[in-house]
């Protein structure tokens, strides 16, 4: 197809436009954060439900676990803030003739979390920056009545000095513990990124399902019967990752194993997969399921943590999980190109490709608690059936494995390994990618934290390009 | 001396029974503090209570049912007054209290119901569906509401053996047999 200059350039100008509306609309957000909200309404600290924050501790996971609320049924007696009735109790013996009753919380259920950064880059082609800020997020959570919570978020981040946004809503139906329906914002990975305690995410969550790029062939209009032309495409379509959040609808559960102790959690949920409005007429489907063995119970109770202190739960817990979908990606790229069909002898070559690419991902996870050391990790491996759009099937194999040291209650130390193996050209990068990052928190108050980081990379195409985070973290 | 001997029986006679009270504490567990529990003696066989002449009184004031909690003898009116500039109305839907509905009225006016019948009445206003209050119609007059620590008195209860019931808006329902005989403690623990 060919076109002259001037449409062109309107059509790469409305590219961009898009291409622009597509990446703020496209910033994921993952709803699993600290929320200050909670520390108000229960007039409690944040150390009750974090290690460092945003990490959870042993209570924190029971308290998600119930539906946002306090174990064992004694969320009506922990709660200080007195909440607003929206229907007396009674009103439930009148229905279907009166609104079911609810409450909701007695002050606006918002919390602020900020993040600065300073970022030092061994690659000399970028400067050293103070990104303040690096994000700002504002936080709402909370419970309606007995059986429905939610979650709002929306964040601003900082992007190569480009601020998007992005938001989560979620509302969560909460008949029993063992049984949650979540609509809205879904995460269908099994450790939570949003809960992480480095700027850096973990690697496997990365691992796209196809290209940011791709050279696409077009036959030449000054030589049809010649080489083909080259052209690089982009799509403007969500390039799939495990990381991000997703609209969709989740069932999940926890139950106490025995003796209160431990236990199950599940999960099973169908997604967009690529952004609120779905890039294909398939919708992705996930499940994952873990067993706690020891320590508190899932849903609270069940022996203290050993010496009672709020970052310690000794347990072992081990999970499985898996993911299938289909993502559509139309790769569209354009040249400008000798034509002698053209008055002005120039002429635009574009070219348009749509790879729908069927893919799965399954792998496993654990988390080991032993007194002030926390080691957990996650392999996955994912399997494309057609990523370039060659019907050439790729394997991806990636893990991590982390480990958290409380050193005092204020101070943690932080050693995270892991490897990502492609064997196709995703990235300019070799097969296997080698990520190391040590970090230490500094948790100056129970909601104000400092973290060093260093994100490095061990393999010999990524060496040169470590960089050194110092990240300024509150939240009120 | 036989004349003496019976003056002194029919003395005796004259005196009311031995009587005490029951008190202790309620705990309830689940909820934000131990109030608003009603402890009461349950039907006691063979005997009869007259309700009072005067009327119990619950006041619509700040948008709230005051007293929350309110337990009356079978056969007690209770008056529903307005004391908040804006309108309110009572009613209940529960069967024991004739589903009754007095209609809405303005601050300063009461409107009236007399409970004939042993009843826990949750009482509503159509107005403003956030309002709850309960009225315990009780086949005794040895009734307490408990405070937020949880604590009771029901004073002048006759020394005997009864069942003593505990009632809470929000959780469930315990009984025991007790023995009275005079300052009795019983102490209680109510959960959902």
């Amino acid at each position: 197809m060919i076109h002259n200059p001037l449409d062109k350039m309107l059509s790469t100008r409305l590219s961009r436009t898009v291409a622009l509306l597509a990446a703020v609309a496209s910033l994921t957000a993952t709803s699993a954060s600290a929320i200050p909200v909670f520390a108000r309404k229960y007039q409690t600290t944040c150390a009750t439900c974090h290690t460092a924050f945003p990490k959870l501790n042993y209570f924190g996971k029971a308290f998600k676990n119930n539906g946002y609320r306090y174990p064992e049924g004694t969320d009506e007696e922990m709660t200080r803030e007195k909440p607003v009735s929206l229907g007396a109790e009674a009103y439930k013996k009148l229905w279907p003739n009166a609104l079911w009753p609810a409450n909701i919380a007695g002050s606006l259920p918002i919390g602020v979390r900020g993040v600065m950064r300073v970022n030092e880059y061994e690659n000399s082609s970028r400067n050293q920056s103070f990104e303040f800020p690096h994000e700002l997020e504002l936080l709402a959570a909370g419970t309606i009545g007995d059986t429905f919570s939610y979650f709002g978020e929306v964040e601003m981040e900082n992007e190569d000095n480009v601020t998007e946004l992005a938001t989560v809503v979620v509302l969560q139906y909460d008949p029993r513990p063992d049984f949650h329906v979540r609509i809205g914002e879904v995460s269908p990975h099994p450790i939570a990124d949003g809960l992480r305690l480095t700027a850096s995410h973990y690697n496997p969550y990365d691992v796209r399902t196809t290209p940011g790029s791709l050279n696409l062939r077009a036959t030449n209009p000054a030589n049809p019967a010649g080489p083909q032309l080259s052209i690089s495409s982009a799509s403007e379509e969500d390039r799939w990752r495990l990381r991000d959040g997703q609209a969709g609808i989740e069932l999940w559960g926890s139950r106490n194993g025995a003796g209160g102790n431990g236990g199950l959690t599940w999960a099973a949920g169908i997604a967009n997969g690529q952004g609120l409005n779905d890039a294909n007429g398939a919708k992705d489907v996930y499940a994952r399921v873990a067993y706690k063995f020891s320590g508190y119970g899932e849903l609270g109770g069940g022996a203290s943590p050993e010496g009672t202190e709020f970052w310690r739960d000794d347990s072992f817990k081990a999970g499985l999980f898996a993911y299938k979908g289909t993502s559509t990606n139309v790769f569209v790229g354009s040249t400008v190109a000798l034509d002698p069909s053209r008055p002005a002898g120039v002429g635009t070559v574009e070219v348009e490709k749509e790879i729908e690419n069927d893919f799965d991902v399954v792998g496993a996870e654990f988390d080991w608690w032993f007194k002030d050391l926390n080691v957990y990790g996650l392999y996955a491996q994912q399997s494309d059936d057609d990523p370039r759009g060659t019907g050439e099937a790729i394997d991806s194999k990636s893990w991590f494995v982390e480990g958290d040291w409380t050193i005092y209650p204020w101070l943690v130390g932080i050693l995270r390994y892991g490897q990502t193996s492609q064997d196709f050209a995703v990235r300019a990068d070799p097969d296997t990618q080698k990520f190391l990052v040590p970090a230490i928190v500094f948790v100056a108050r129970a909601n104000v934290k400092f973290t060093a980081e260093a994100q490095m990379r061990l393999d010999d195409a990524g060496k040169g390009n470590d960089v050194y985070v110092l990240a300024i973290d509150f939240g009120f | 001396m036989k004349t003496m001997t019976i003056a002194v029986l029919l003395a005796f006679a004259a005196l009311p029974l031995a009587a005490g009270d029951i008190h202790g504490k309620v705990a309830c567990k689940g909820v934000r503090n131990s109030a608003d529990a009603v402890v009461y003696v349950a039907g006691i066989a063979g005997k009869t209570f007259s309700p009072p002449a005067a009327h119990a009184q619950v006041d619509q004031k700040g948008m709230q049912f005051l007293p929350h909690v309110l337990p009356v003898l079978v056969g007690t009116t209770v008056d529903f007054l307005n004391s908040d500039a804006v309108p309110h109305n009572a009613f209940s839907p529960e069967d024991c209290a004739a589903k009754f509905n007095l209609g809405t009225w303005p601050q300063g006016q009461s409107k009236s119901y007399t409970f004939v019948k042993e009843c826990v009445a949750t009482v509503l206003c159509n107005v403003h569906p956030e309002m709850e209050g309960f009225v315990l119609a009780l086949p005794t007059s040895y009734f307490a509401v408990t405070s937020a620590d949880g604590s009771y008195q029901i004073k002048d209860v006759p020394d005997g053996t009864y069942t003593v019931k505990v009632w809470h808006p929000k959780l469930k329902k315990v009984e025991q047999s007790l023995t009275v005989a005079g300052a009795t403690e019983a102490n209680f623990q109510v959960t959902k």
